[in-house]
């Protein structure tokens, strides 16, 4: 296990399993690594030994700056292999990444290597000019509370509602990527505190990775969220 | 004229309650609340600029922030100068002289200023030099604020320099590019900022631009294209004007490039003379020497302008192309340094390589303004974002957070609000 997803798995905010839901979120910093690829191997080379907050940086983050025009690469991976490889291909297969269901930013490190290695053996491996290097970053963060804090679903819903971007993407996202947990803040405390275990299983639907920015993410979440509990107060659940 | 401070509540408006709420936060979660910044000019460039600001937001937060200037004499400011160029260019430009007058100097600085405080920002090379003062074995943190392109240095002076880099606690760098991998310290990356509530980016009235555009003779019924930069030869003014005259053969419109003379730029004059000299005889170029705290009548000419321009050839970050965006101006820049952060080809203006490049997209955004301010609109929300100072000083004090806490993931306690 990682220092971080030790350290996020003893938060003493941790709120999956407590009574209330204390909304936490994170404000994130780049670390420079000086380490620069220029063709496929290196790449393959960095990335096998880079920091797990490095590939969540550069697969992950990208969500939280898409504030301007979605770019049509959703990730800085796909964007390089597109924009400076020339390689719509490659470009193709990296784009598509969603949350893993397990092993966290392990089982997606692993996933990319074996595409790339894949496509290393097809005899892909042009060097790029210097100035179209690739930079690999990793990342730091701290963690604060948001100020929000939820005791019933009604709670939880209003509170989505009204969250930031920091705090829905910390939920949906960064948690669960540090904890290598298969699901969602969110659905973890419906879980672990109500019987709305069907609510839950919606939640835990929706995929982070197909939305173009945060917003799209919390939009969905209210959605379900506010059906729900519209059919609850009906009686029809 | 000295320009008024903002309060952080005066940001609000533009970057929201929630981070303004944060930086109090995690300022309070600082432990040791003095903080120095030390850099060699009081005025001129965007280092300078972005402390005049920084510093009293940093004291508004609780922290105690000052900000010292090294001394330099002539020797010095121009083998500082020469490190710059040959940092920046890769050349092996450094004399022994150079070498020496640096020392030199570095150590009378460090007999004549004495560094206090809990955190120490060390800007550039010029001061890098006072490290020999840091506390070994206190809780005393010194950060080396790198501003320009290392990428690609001489290596010689960068071999000098990373001696003194190499005990700081951690470095800063303001785009992923400029990364080392032969440092030996942590290296972060802090984008530069401007202020949008300062004169040079605040809105003004169109009867003030007018006054601005009268008082240098431009024509304002003409479209004008803008360099505002340092006369420096890494911002390519030479080939500003010759990529204009490429295009002002078939578009009837006007340049201006604007800059001033920093007191640690012994180059400037030399270049400034040069550009006169490129533009002799075409009235419709206009070279402007413009004194530092010129900062309305800089904001007044880029709003007037139809397009802004920032052909550097080298380039730390080049804040004049976010003080552009943040004007909704689109701009064309070379694709150096930081500018590939601030353009995003397409989105938010064009990246160029060369003198043709310039000329094409100046000819293209002239004869389509419907492009030209999609890109402009596009690029005020870019820097809104990503580029204004209160972000700029949230991740100062993520920096400073991360080099004094141990844990992998420090949790913050809120500001009581």
């Amino acid at each position: 296990m990682s220092a971080i997803s030790q350290t996020l798995g003893t938060l003493p905010l941790d709120n999956s399993h407590g009574k209330d839901f204390v909304f936490l979120k994170a404000r994130y910093i780049v670390e420079l690594t000086g380490k620069k690829a220029r063709n496929l191997q290196d790449f393959v080379d960095y990335l096998s030994n880079a920091e797990q907050s490095s590939i969540f940086y550069h697969i992950y983050h990208p969500l939280l700056d898409a504030h301007l025009v979605p770019y049509e690469y959703p990730n800085d991976f796909s964007y390089w292999f597109a924009d400076t490889m020339q390689d719509k291909d490659l470009a193709e297969q990296v784009a598509n990444i969603e949350l893993p269901e397990s092993g966290g930013l392990e089982f997606v490190r692993q996933s990319l290597l074996t595409k790339l290695n894949l496509a290393i053996k097809s005899g892909k491996n042009y060097t790029v000019p210097e100035s179209g290097q690739f930079s690999f970053v990793n990342c730091r963060f701290v963690v604060f509370p948001s100020g929000q804090r939820a005791k019933t679903l009604d709670e939880l819903a209003d509170n989505i509602a009204q969250a930031s971007e920091l705090s829905i993407f910390y939920h949906m996202v960064t948690s669960r990527l540090f904890k290598a947990t298969r699901y969602d803040d969110f659905s973890e405390w419906i879980v672990n505190n109500t019987t709305d275990n069907e609510l839950a299983e919606e939640v835990r639907r929706v995929d982070p990775t197909t939305h173009v920015n945060v917003r799209s993410i919390q939009q969905e979440v209210l959605q379900i969220m506010v059906r729900y509990l519209k059919e609850k107060r009906a009686g029809l659940i | 004229m000295m320009q008024k401070n903002h309060s952080l509540k005066e940001y609000e408006p533009v970057v929201g309650a929630e981070l303004i709420d944060d930086l109090k936060t995690m300022a309070e979660n600082i432990d040791g609340k003095s903080v120095l910044h030390v850099n060699s000019t009081r005025s001129g460039g965007g280092v300078a600029e972005i402390l005049f600001r920084l510093v009293p937001l940093m004291n508004e937060l609780g922290l105690s922030a000052s900000w010292d200037v090294i001394k330099g004499d002539q020797a010095f400011f121009e083998a500082t100068k020469t490190f710059h160029n040959a940092l920046q260019t890769g050349l092996n430009l450094a004399s022994q002289r150079n070498f020496d007058d640096f020392e030199r100097k570095t150590n009378e600085n460090l007999h004549d200023l004495k560094i206090e405080g809990d955190t120490i920002f060390i800007h550039d090379p010029q001061p890098a030099g006072m490290i020999a003062q840091k506390r070994i074995g206190t809780n005393q943190r010194w950060i080396w604020r790198c501003h320009i392109d290392v990428s690609n240095p001489d290596r010689n002076v960068w071999s000098f320099l990373a001696r003194y880099v190499n005990k700081y606690d951690a470095s800063v760098f303001s785009t992923p590019s400029f990364a080392r991998s032969d440092l030996s310290v942590p290296q972060f990356m802090v984008s530069p900022s401007i202020d949008p509530l300062a004169d040079k980016n605040k809105d003004l009235p169109r009867t003030y631009i007018d006054r601005v555009l009268s008082k240098y003779g431009l024509n304002s019924d003409k479209p004008l294209i803008t360099q505002i930069s340092r006369f420096d030869y890494a911002k390519d003014p030479i080939g500003v004007i010759e990529a204009f005259k490429l295009v002002s053969k078939h578009i009837d419109c006007e340049l201006v490039l604007g800059g001033s003379l920093a007191d640690d730029d012994p180059e400037g004059a030399e270049v400034h003379a040069k550009v006169v000299k490129a533009a002799e005889g075409r009235n419709d170029i206009h070279i402007l020497l413009i004194p530092p705290f010129s900062d309305l009548e800089i904001n007044a000419l880029q709003r007037a302008s139809a397009i802004v321009v920032q052909k550097s050839v080298k380039e730390g970050f080049g804040l004049t192309v976010a003080e552009a965006l943040w004007k909704s101006r689109p701009v064309i820049a070379g694709a150096t340094g930081g500018i590939p952060l601030q353009v995003k080809n397409g989105l938010t203006g064009y990246l160029v390589h060369n003198i043709e490049g310039a000329a094409y997209r100046m000819r293209y955004l002239l004869r389509n303004p419907d492009v030209a301010e999609r890109l402009g609109r596009n690029g005020r929300e870019h820097v809104r974002q990503n580029f204004l100072i209160t972000r700029h000083l949230a991740e100062y004090l993520l920096v400073m957070l991360a080099i004094r806490r141990k844990e992998a993931i420090p949790l913050l306690m809120p500001h009581p609000k």
